[in-house]
């Protein structure tokens, strides 16, 4: 379904902007319906880059990115607009996502509205309404602004506004980091019951080895924006064959 | 963690506030209804009663044509500061225009939008708006545009710099991703992040502007004599000082005080407007 094809993304940096940096290098994949993708590294490894560029919130430098066999960059407007519709992100920070002026109500309201998901007025209510219940959000939030809720629940609106739009695949940019420890747990669970019911297509993007297993299948470790390994969760936990894996790896059996 | 209604409206910065609010409605009282209460002919002459002191009868005493400066400070007052709201809000609207356009699009037009900034910020402002008036003929209205072709720079300045802030924000990204089109991103998104500063800023260049505006009107262009506006009045009365400071001190104090209004108003505004504004005004 969406597929990279030798992307790399780099940025001119140093004075005369001479120096060119590789943030992503060169990265082949393809994720296909109702899979787990993880992508594995540390910080700075260009893996939230990665999930920009699925996102267009960046432009790639070379490559090629499909939806269904078609590039992005060439799509029309209506297409991109199908486009995000069935291709949405979770970002890290859940309380620097929303607009700090904005009402949730509106917030919340924003994916009905631009994909035209309700006809009436009535419809649009029931059908956030619903959601709502769903997640375990309570309705006075809708006159909250995002810096008087916490993170856990801010995560949880995050979640349930894409998920109104019915995706197919969901892009999480290490949607638990800025978590407390006792919400992560809650909104992992949250997302891979979401993922199950739904059969999403999830890319879950995160430094942290046990998450990643624990929420995937297969397996992309990336150091310093190249692909270094990928393979099944098993083959990468049991038998990595790359020395930075094996690092990673055993710096967690430990 | 809820504070009482007595408590919150006592708050230091929400007195400030209040205090600016109601200075704001005396300047609205006697600029709007006080020339209908003392409607005395502020261009009037009195040789009889030249350059007397305050009393009951000349409240700020009389000038060194006999005129009535309480009178004329009340009067002159419409002009003095229509002026100044008139060209900070026409330099507002110009410079928000041209800031959000300018950090949203970036790249060449943001280039060449800021060269264009630049060019006019590089011209002392009072230079600037002499050459205007030089070219247009003087008047209040060509007064205004001149001084808004200087200001509106400034404002275009801040507001970019605030758009590029907003722009370098995580929620924009999120906007985008959503699906959110460019129009809405700028009216729902930029927008009201950055119209409290804006606002702050527009709201305490008034003092500055109400100046200028006197600078120019001293200079011959704009307000002409005799017209009882104050810039006029105090360059007027500057002869005369020593013998009758009240001439000066009495549209200088009014000039002073509108600013000082003006500029608790607009930090006011600015906390109401901007919910982090207000959550780090009640921790003080």
């Amino acid at each position: 379904m969406l597929e990279f094809k030798n992307v790399t993304k780099q940025y001119r940096s140093g004075m005369f902007g001479t120096h060119l940096t590789k943030a992503v290098d060169d990265v082949s994949f393809c994720v296909g319906e109702n899979e787990r993708l993880g992508l594995l590294g540390e910080s700075g490894c260009g893996k939230s880059t990665i999930a920009q560029l699925a996102m267009k919130l960046l432009k790639p430098s070379k490559g090629s990115i499909e939806y269904n066999g078609k590039n992005i960059k060439h799509m029309s407007r209506s297409e991109m607009k199908n486009y995000r519709k069935n291709v949405q992100i979770i970002f890290q920070n859940p309380q620097q996502v929303f607009n700090p002026r904005m009402k949730f109500r509106e917030t919340i309201s924003e994916p009905v509205r631009i994909y035209n998901l309700a006809s009436s007025p009535e419809e649009e209510k029931k059908i956030i309404s619903e959601h709502m219940e769903m997640f375990g959000l309570p309705e006075e939030l809708f006159d909250r602004y995002p810096q008087e809720i916490s993170g856990g629940q801010a995560q949880r609106i995050a979640i349930m506004r894409i998920l109104m739009l019915k995706p197919e695949i969901i892009i999480a940019d290490e949607p638990t980091t800025m978590l407390d420890v006792s919400v992560q747990a809650q909104i992992l669970e949250l997302l891979k019951e979401v993922m199950d019911k739904n059969n999403i297509t999830l890319i879950f993007v995160s430094h942290d080895l046990d998450v990643v297993r624990a929420m995937c299948k297969r397996i992309m470790v990336i150091k310093d924006g190249q692909v270094v390994e990928q393979g099944s969760v098993d083959d990468i936990f049991d038998r990595p064959e790359n020395e930075y894996t094996r690092m990673l790896v055993d710096s967690l059996k430990e | 963690m809820k504070k009482g209604i007595k408590s919150r409206f006592f708050s230091r910065r929400r007195s400030l506030f209040t205090i600016g609010i109601i200075c704001s409605v005396i300047i609205a009282f006697f600029t709007i209804i006080g020339p209908f209460i003392w409607n005395a002919d502020p261009t009037a002459t009195d040789y009889a009663n030249q350059c007397l002191p305050p009393s009951g009868e000349h409240w700020f005493g009389t000038d060194n044509n006999g005129r009535d400066v309480f009178t004329r400070v009340i009067s002159g007052a419409h002009l003095s500061i229509g002026v100044a709201l008139a060209v900070v809000g026409i330099g507002a609207a110009i410079g928000i225009t041209v800031g959000i356009v300018a950090g949203f699009a970036g790249g060449a037009v943001d280039t060449i939008l800021m060269r264009i900034v630049e060019i006019m910020l590089s011209f002392p402002g009072i230079i600037f708006a002499l050459a205007v008036l030089g070219t247009l003929g003087n008047g209040t209205e060509h007064q205004i545009i001149a001084l808004a072709a200087v200001r509106w720079a400034h404002y275009a300045r801040l507001v970019r710099i605030e758009t590029i802030s907003v722009m370098n924000s995580e929620y924009l990204p999120a906007s985008r991703a959503i699906g959110n089109s460019k129009l809405r991103i700028v009216f729902r998104y930029i927008l009201p992040n950055i119209i409290g500063r804006v606002i702050v800023i527009a709201t305490l260049s008034i003092g500055p502007v109400i100046l200028a505006g006197a600078s120019l009107s001293y200079l011959g262009l704009g307000a002409q004599i005799p017209s009882p506006e104050w810039g006029l009045m105090i360059n007027g009365g500057k002869e005369y000082i020593r013998q009758a400071p009240w001439i000066t001190v009495a549209p200088g104090i009014a000039a002073v005080f509108t600013a000082f209004s003006f500029n608790l108003l607009g930090e006011g505004i600015g906390d109401l407007i901007d919910p982090r504004l207000k959550e780090k005004a009640e921790v003080d």
